[in-house]
């Protein structure tokens, strides 16, 4: 067995002996509320320790504690193999009933997310080719299983008991979207946190606690997890990090003062359609070492590079201070997506990028940008923007370019968050 | 004048809106759907859900064969996910109406505790609007006719 099965072996182990209080900073964010206070409810509490380790287990804690990898980990921090009775082994559903549970605020959460995940498996047990060929219908179709969700959950309520009924309800329905979103969560600790094994009790208690609050803040995230596994981790990750970030930015740059204060200008009232201004903005170009990737010279696969119909479907409007589609009808209850502008102040919005298949750049088709970043809109009212894009690394006045299209066209960002990259050249 | 009393009383009789079928009850009404539910002895003996959606796929341009074929394709994988196995259609038979058709299908799946549960799916297809009622019962409780009856009448009545 190599090493690093040995510790595969050990992460397995260790993730699943031990759930406890997690007090991380970023938990306590008023925006990220109720969610929290139930997180922090169900993992405030300790396990019954009443868990005791056969001595292979402690032999093989010796091993790894004693490795190269645990060496960097910090004293106090480090496993103690002769106390490994404090663990307690859980399952999947420990998980669910526990840490992530806080997750959900409400039972129709709840089917929602499970509803979006079977429609997930829809889209991914057919072929692209059925799908194009029967979209229409196979959509009908779908909505029935929708039937099938709502009775089988309801069925399950009905018949378990308080405290935690739409978990349990959960519990009897999702027991393979459980292992699905396990297996995720396993994969991606393995990679991600593989000094795991190596943390004495209150260290693992509190990374495991910050992973799944990682993860399920929001829980849009998970859904996210399953669709891309643990490739979405760093997504999700810096997602949740900037939105803490930016609430505990205490003191504005000039820069981010002067952005701060767009945002926060009173919308201007428009009716109608507000399509792009025709302002003549400062575009910049594409890094040069993205140039090729359409023919799959800098990723494994090829970018995919928009036509001028497909980026007509992504082109947003403004109406009555949100942003819509071309139809008026505003975007998505909630999405984090990808945004550029060109140099006439055409917006366009992507619900995500893939990383190898869709960045910034496929929007635009590789063309210069007056704009770019990620935006996050909730009922199609923009509550975060910034100007990340590794493609453009657009500089903050790129970012004040897109806020005051924005604002010529009435969009409402008074309570948006923002982050400045200072990528600028 | 006793002719005008009985008519009265006849006419008094009859309720003006439909009653609930004895044994179920509305558990749910949000998210677009309507869950009902029969209990006897605590014990859930058949479940109807109703959806009234509006669609692009209209009456007219629903392929008949195509649209069974997607519908059985895909059902599988999809329904294994909230724990339904085996799901199999045992009837189905396309009714068609001047401006309506219907796909009307039988069968059963296995549900996540393990009862074998028998299933009635109504795909109704209009020009502006499309409805589903997923009706379903275990093997020791039988189709209610009178629930689907109720809720026919009572969409007439909310109409």
């Amino acid at each position: 067995m190599t090493k690093f099965n040995v510790f595969i072996l050990s992460i397995q182990f260790f993730f699943f002996s031990s759930f406890s209080h997690a007090q991380s900073s970023f938990l306590t964010d008023p925006t990220v509320r109720p969610t929290v206070d139930a997180y922090q409810a169900i993992c405030g509490p300790q396990l019954p320790m009443d868990y005791q380790a056969p001595e292979e287990l402690k032999n093989l804690c010796r091993v790894v504690s004693k490795s190269e990898l645990c060496k960097e980990v910090a004293k106090e921090n480090l496993i103690n193999c002769h106390s490994f009775g404090e663990w307690k082994k859980l399952n999947i559903w420990d998980f669910f009933q526990g840490c992530a549970s806080g997750v959900f605020n409400s039972i129709e959460e709840i089917l929602s997310f499970t509803w979006e995940a079977m429609q997930w498996v829809w889209s991914h047990s057919t072929s692209k080719e059925t799908r194009q060929e029967s979209l229409g219908q196979a959509k009908e179709y779908s909505k029935m299983a929708k039937l099938y969700l709502h009775t089988e959950y309801e069925k399950a309520y009905q018949t378990s008991s308080d405290p935690f009924k739409s978990i349990k309800a959960l519990k009897k329905i999702a027991q393979s979207l459980g292992r699905m979103l396990m297996d995720s969560i396993m994969d991606m600790a393995s990679k991600e946190y593989h000094q795991l094994g190596c943390l004495n009790y209150k260290a693992k208690s509190e990374t495991i606690c910050q992973l799944v609050g990682s993860i399920f803040l929001p829980p849009a995230g998970a859904l996210m997890l399953l669709k891309h596994g643990p490739q979405a981790v760093k997504k999700i990750k810096s997602v949740s990090e900037e939105l803490i970030s930016l609430k505990k930015l205490k003191h504005l740059s000039a820069e981010e003062k002067k952005i701060a204060k767009l945002l926060n200008k009173k919308p201007k009232k428009l009716k109608g359609l507000q399509g792009a201004s025709g302002n003549d903005y400062v575009t910049k170009d594409m890094k040069v070492d993205y140039h090729g990737e359409e023919d799959g010279k800098v990723f494994h696969m090829k970018v995919q590079y928009f036509s001028d119909a497909e980026r007509e479907n992504a082109k947003v409007f403004v109406k009555d201070g949100k942003l819509v589609t071309k139809d008026g009808v505003p975007l998505s209850q909630e999405m984090i997506g990808i945004y550029v502008m060109d140099e006439m102040g055409g917006i366009y919005v992507l619900p995500e990028s893939v990383i190898g298949r869709i960045h910034h750049s496929t929007l635009l088709a590789g063309r210069p940008v007056a704009a770019a970043g990620h935006m996050r809109i909730v009922d199609g009212k923009i509550t975060y923007i910034d100007n990340r894009s590794g493609h453009y690394q657009p500089s903050p006045d790129m970012l004040q370019q897109v806020i005051k299209e924005l604002k010529l066209r009435g969009a409402d960002t008074q309570d948006a968050d923002f982050k400045l990259m200072n990528t600028g050249d | 004048m006793s002719r005008f009393v009985s008519i009265l009383l006849l006419l008094l009789s009859f309720p003006l809106k439909a009653e609930v079928p004895k044994g179920w009850n509305l558990v749910r009404s949000d998210l677009g759907v309507e869950v009902w539910l029969k209990e006897s002895n605590h014990n859930i003996t058949a479940s109807i859900e109703i959806e009234k959606a509006k669609n692009q796929l209209t009456w007219s341009s629903v392929n008949n064969t195509e649209y069974f074929k997607t519908l059985t394709k895909s059902k599988k994988k999809q329904l294994s996910l909230i724990g339904i196995r085996n799901w199999k259609s045992s009837d189905y038979r396309w009714v068609e109406g001047p401006k309506s058709k219907q796909l009307i299908v039988r069968g059963s799946y296995t549900d996540p505790s393990n009862r074998k549960i028998h299933f009635l799916e109504v795909h109704t297809f209009f020009t502006t609007f499309n409805k589903r009622v997923l009706h379903t019962w275990p093997t020791d409780s039988k189709e209610s006719a009178e629930i689907v009856e109720y809720l026919n009448k009572k969409e007439l009545d909310d109409d």
